[in-house]
């Protein structure tokens, strides 16, 4: 059995085989080496050592060197190092009394952060957790700033930390309106306006971005009023989309095999990494990184590098034989450019081809409703 | 729990003279022993002890004395040679 606590003499002497059979009587006794025929080591329970070195002693041998090894020892020679216990007594002293403190201020919300933390540290009065009125303190920020809608405050651990929103005043209140603008290209084909100053007018061609109504009217005596631009036109609009089929094509698709890289990061420097020779003489790589320890003490982040092998193909293809598919693609895109509150009118596509390429371009007509 | 030793003896008629002591050789490597009565000699190399009615001298290399205790004892080294004078 091996036996990790222990005392170790090694003692100098003659008649060392008396001395070991007078030892033995009363302890248990191992590892006896003996180096020659005065030199000896032997190793004794930690409990006996004191009774040993009597014995030693009384024998008239003498001690050249001893030591204890082991975790029972050095668990109990800890309480032993005076400095080492009186410094973890002070800093256990020092973070219990400062863990009745605030240390931080943090305000959190869309505001001017750093006047909100002046203000506060201007009217903390106490540093103390247990002292400080969360709610006075709501009321006071309120009342200071009156752009706030809400305002909360709480001691989390450490900091107190200070939640605010602003008020979102309507733009009814500020007295401007947004006007009706456009948001495709077409043509202007019926208007029924009910507020507002008309910018356009029944068969103009507008563009994406013009103003179909402005929220704004002038009286007969020159004076202009704000107010909400209401109105509901019907505009007959386009949208386009294509497609485009190339005769010869190189196409890069993964083979399925993969391998994967990981490394330790530490502060930026790599700590461990299995890296290898990466086999693949085409790959395409997927890196992921998560922190590996949730302490903010030592942040080790582990990062994973999948490679994936990959392979480039031509492809040769007949257009006529995937037609359908690219005529459907090109209406799909279209389709992606058009309001999905649009009423289709009329649809219509044509077949450009050129060197190697065919696109086809898809067309489609709609009315659409803007109010 | 059971005991070689203990088997043995009760099988074997005269038990008296079996229970001197006993010398157990591992494989050349662990001699252990139950009923020394005290270490004669002790080195590297030889190693002998007494025992009732007797003297057991244990040869080889490198042997240290693991164990001592007032009756057990066990020696690991290379052991070459274990003799009963």
């Amino acid at each position: 059995m091996k036996r990790k606590n222990y005392h170790l003499f090694k003692i100098k002497g003659v008649n060392q085989e008396r001395f070991f059979n007078a030892l033995s009587k009363s302890f248990f006794i191992f590892d006896v080496d003996r180096t020659d025929k005065t030199h000896c080591s032997f190793k004794v329970l930690l409990k006996d050592k004191d009774k040993v070195r009597s014995l030693i002693q009384n024998n008239g041998l003498m001690i050249e060197e001893e030591f204890s090894k082991g975790p029972i020892y050095s668990f109990f020679k800890f309480f032993s190092c005076y400095g080492i216990l009186a410094a973890i007594c002070l800093c256990s002293i020092f973070y219990f009394l400062q863990s009745f403190r605030i240390e931080r201020i943090e305000v959190w919300g869309d505001c001017d952060q750093a006047l909100v933390q002046e203000y506060i540290e201007n009217n903390l009065n106490t540093k103390y957790k247990n002292k400080i009125d969360c709610q006075s303190l709501e009321r006071s920020l309120s009342d200071h700033f009156e752009n706030f809608s809400f305002v909360s405050v709480a001691v989390v651990g450490q900091t107190l930390v200070v939640n605010v929103k602003t008020s979102i005043i309507p733009p009814e209140m500020d007295n401007e309106f947004e006007s009706i603008i456009s948001e495709y290209d077409g043509i202007v084909r019926e208007i029924n306006l009910i507020q507002g100053t008309l910018k356009v007018e029944v068969g103009d061609i507008i563009q994406k971005g013009q103003i179909l109504v402005e929220g704004k009217v002038v009286n007969s005596e020159g004076e202009v009023f704000n107010l909400e631009p209401k109105a509901e036109i019907v505009l007959e609009i386009w949208a386009e989309g294509e497609s485009t089929h190339f005769d010869e094509e190189l196409v890069t698709t993964r083979t399925g095999k993969k391998e994967v890289v990981t490394s330790v990061v530490l502060f930026g420097q790599e700590f461990y990494t299995n890296k290898k020779q990466i086999s693949f003489s085409q790959y395409e790589m997927e890196s992921f990184s998560k922190p590996l320890t949730k302490n903010n003490i030592l942040p080790f982040i582990l990062t994973e590098n999948i490679y994936y092998e990959t392979k480039t193909e031509k492809i040769v293809s007949n257009f006529e034989d995937v037609k359908d598919d690219f005529i459907n693609q090109a209406k799909e895109n279209c389709l992606q450019n058009l309001s999905s509150y649009a009423i289709i009118k009329n649809e219509n596509y044509k077949i450009i081809e050129g060197a190697g390429c065919t696109t086809v371009k898809y067309v489609i007509t709609a009315t659409l409703k803007v109010s | 729990m059971f005991n070689f030793f203990s088997e043995l003896k009760k099988i074997v008629e005269k038990e008296k003279l079996i229970e001197k002591y006993n010398i157990i050789n591992m494989s050349g490597k662990i001699l252990y022993v139950e009923g020394h009565k005290g270490i004669c000699q002790l080195s590297k190399e030889i190693i002998t002890f007494k025992v009732k009615g007797g003297i057991i001298f244990v040869e080889g290399q490198n042997m240290i004395l693991n164990e001592l205790s007032e009756t057990t004892l066990k020696i690991v080294g290379d052991i070459k040679r274990v003799e009963a004078m």
